[in-house]
C-alpha cells in the first residue's frame, strides 16, 4: 500500500507540473487539488485492500481473523467434549474384554523368544477355533497352535 | 604432520556436524503372505519377500543418492521377528538392523501376525515393546520402540504403531466412536511415554518420531472431531505431510469404492526442518504406500 501512495505522489507532481504548463494556472493550485485526490483514492484503495463482501456486506480482514480464532477455539472444545462423551459411552456401554492390556513394557523385543508349538498332530485356528490334521493344506497354515484330538471343531475338509 | 593435522580436524567436523535421518514408515499388508491369518505358499512368500526388500532398498537409494544419512523404518502388519530379519538381509542396505519387533498376543497366548517393528542404522540404547493399556476398553496392537544414540548427547525415541482400524462388526455409530476413542487412548499412552522420557533425558537433545498406521487423518470430514493426531500437534509434533495437498499425500490409494485416503504418517519433534519427503508405491506387495522423510 506504501508503494501505492508513493507512486501517486510522484504521477502527482508529474501530472501538475504538465498541467501548469498547458493550462498555465498556479501550480500550487494543480497538486493541492491532485493531492486531495490521490489521497481520497488512496485510503479508497486501503479500505479495499484490508476489506472484502461476505453475502453482500463488507467485512474487515480483522473481524474475519477473529472470527476464524473464535471458530478455532470453539472447534477444540467441541473436540474436546467430543473426546469426553466418547470416553463415557465406552466405559457405560462398551465394557471390557478380558485381554491382554496391562502388560509391562518388554525390553529388547528381539530377544523374546517365540514360543515353539510341539507336533501332537493336530493343529487349532486362533479365529475360528477348527482343528486340523496334518494330511489337511490348512494344517499350521492358519494362525493358530497345535491342540489334543478333542479341542475346537472338527475341520470339514479333513475331519480335524 | 600437517596431513595428520586435517585428518584430525576432518573427524572433529565431522563429529559435531550431524547428518540427516532418513525416516521410513510402511504397512507392509500382512507381510509376507499378504492374507489375514495365512500362510502362503514358500515361493509366493519368497517372491513377496523380494519384491518388499526391492522396494525400500530402492527408496533407500533414491533418498541417499546425494548424501548418505542414517536409517530408521517403521514397518507394520509383519508376521514376526523372523520375517523382519528376512525383509532387512534381503534390503542389503548397509548397517540397517532390526532394533525392534514386537510379539503381540491374541487372548489365548498365540501371537498376532500383525506385528510392528524398528529397523535402524543408528546404535540402539534400549529397545522393546508394549500393548495399549487402557481401563476402560481393550485395544488391539501396542508400539514398539527404540532409544537411539544419534551422536554426542543426542538421542532420538521411535515408536513404530498400527492404530485401530475403522472396521466395525455391526456398523454402528457406537462401534465407530469406540474405534475413535481406542486411536486417541492410543495416541495418549504415547505422549505419556514421550514425557516422561523428557524428563529423564532433560540434559540431553530428545528428538521423538512417530510413525506408521495411523487409520485416521486429519483431513477427512468422518474424523473431524476426532484428537489422534492433533493431540501430537498440540504437544509440539509436526507432520510429514505439512502444508501438501490431499492429493499429494495419498498413503493408502482407494479400492472398491472406498477414496484415496491419508493413513500413514510420521510425526516428529525437536528437528530443524525437513530435508526431503516423498511416497513411494508399495504395490503390489501393500495396500499402503512406503512414506518416506528426511529430517535434518
Ligand atoms: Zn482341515
Amino acid at each position: 500500500m506504501d508503494a501505492l501512495i508513493a507512486s501517486l505522489s510522484i504521477l502527482t507532481v508529474v501530472v501538475a507540473d504538465y498541467t501548469r504548463r498547458v493550462v498555465r494556472c498556479s501550480s500550487k493550485k494543480v497538486i493541492a487539488s491532485i493531492f486531495v485526490v490521490a489521497i481520497c483514492l488512496s485510503g479508497v484503495c486501503s479500505q479495499e485492500g484490508n476489506s472484502r463482501h461476505v453475502m453482500g456486506e463488507r467485512v474487515t480482514h480483522a473481524a474475519l481473523r477473529a472470527e476464524n480464532e473464535a471458530l478455532r477455539i470453539e472447534n477444540e472444545a467441541l473436540r474436546r467434549e467430543n473426546q469426553m462423551l466418547r470416553r463415557e459411552l465406552v466405559a457405560r456401554k462398551g465394557g471390557k474384554a478380558a485381554a491382554s492390556d496391562g502388560v509391562p513394557v518388554k525390553g529388547n523385543a528381539v530377544e523374546v523368544p517365540v514360543p515353539q508349538d510341539p507336533d501332537t498332530g493336530y493343529w487349532i485356528s486362533s479365529k475360528s477355533h477348527i482343528r486340523h490334521n496334518p494330511k489337511c493344506r490348512s494344517y499350521r497354515k492358519v494362525r493358530g497352535r497345535a491342540c489334543g484330538p478333542n479341542d475346537g471343531k472338527p475341520c470339514k475338509n479333513c475331519g480335524g | 604432520m600437517r596431513t595428520w593435522l586435517v585428518a584430525f580436524m576432518v573427524m572433529l567436523v565431522a563429529c559435531c556436524v550431524r547428518g540427516d535421518v532418513l525416516f521410513m514408515t510402511w504397512n507392509m499388508k500382512w507381510f509376507p503372505s499378504g492374507r489375514a491369518d495365512l500362510r502362503s505358499g514358500d515361493d509366493e512368500e519368497s517372491a513377496t519377500l523380494t519384491q518388499a526388500a526391492r522396494i525400500v532398498a530402492g527408496a533407500v537409494a533414491d533418498q541417499t543418492r546425494r548424501s548418505s544419512a542414517d536409517i530408521v523404518m517403521f514397518a507394520q502388519e509383519m508376521r514376526d521377528a523372523e520375517c523382519c530379519s528376512n525383509l532387512v538381509s534381503a534390503a542389503g542396505v548397509k548397517g540397517l538392523n532390526v532394533a525392534a519387533v514386537s510379539c503381540f498376543q491374541d487372548n489365548s497366548g498365540v501371537p498376532l501376525w500383525q506385528q510392528v517393528a524398528i529397523f535402524t542404522t543408528l546404535p540402539v540404547l534400549r529397545s522393546g515393546y508394549a500393548v495399549w493399556s487402557n481401563a476402560e476398553v481393550s485395544i488391539p496392537r501396542g508400539f514398539a520402540y527404540a532409544l537411539l544414540d544419534a551422536g554426542p548427547n543426542a538421542r532420538i525415541a521411535c515408536f513404530s504403531i498400527h492404530l485401530k482400524s475403522n472396521f466395525a462388526r455391526d456398523n454402528t455409530e457406537f462401534e465407530n466412536q469406540k474405534n475413535i476413542h481406542k486411536r486417541e487412548a492410543a495416541a495418549a499412552q504415547i505422549l505419556a511415554v514421550v514425557r516422561q522420557l523428557g524428563e529423564k533425558y532433560e540434559d540431553k537433545k530428545l528428538q521423538v518420531v512417530v510413525g506408521g498406521d495411523f487409520n485416521t487423518n486429519d483431513d477427512d470430514l468422518e474424523y473431524v472431531s476426532e484428537a489422534t493426531i492433533r493431540s501430537f500437534y498440540g504437544a509440539h509434533f509436526r507432520s510429514c505431510f505439512r502444508d501438501l495437498k490431499k492429493s499429494q499425500k495419498i498413503t493408502h490409494p482407494g479400492t472398491n469404492g472406498f477414496p484415496d485416503a491419508t493413513f500413514d504418517y510420521i510425526l516428529y519433534r525437536g528437528f530443524e526442518r525437513i530435508v526431503s519427503r516423498k511416497i513411494y508405491q508399495g504395490a503390489p506387495v501393500s495396500d499402503h504406500n512406503l512414506v518416506t522423510l528426511r529430517l535434518r
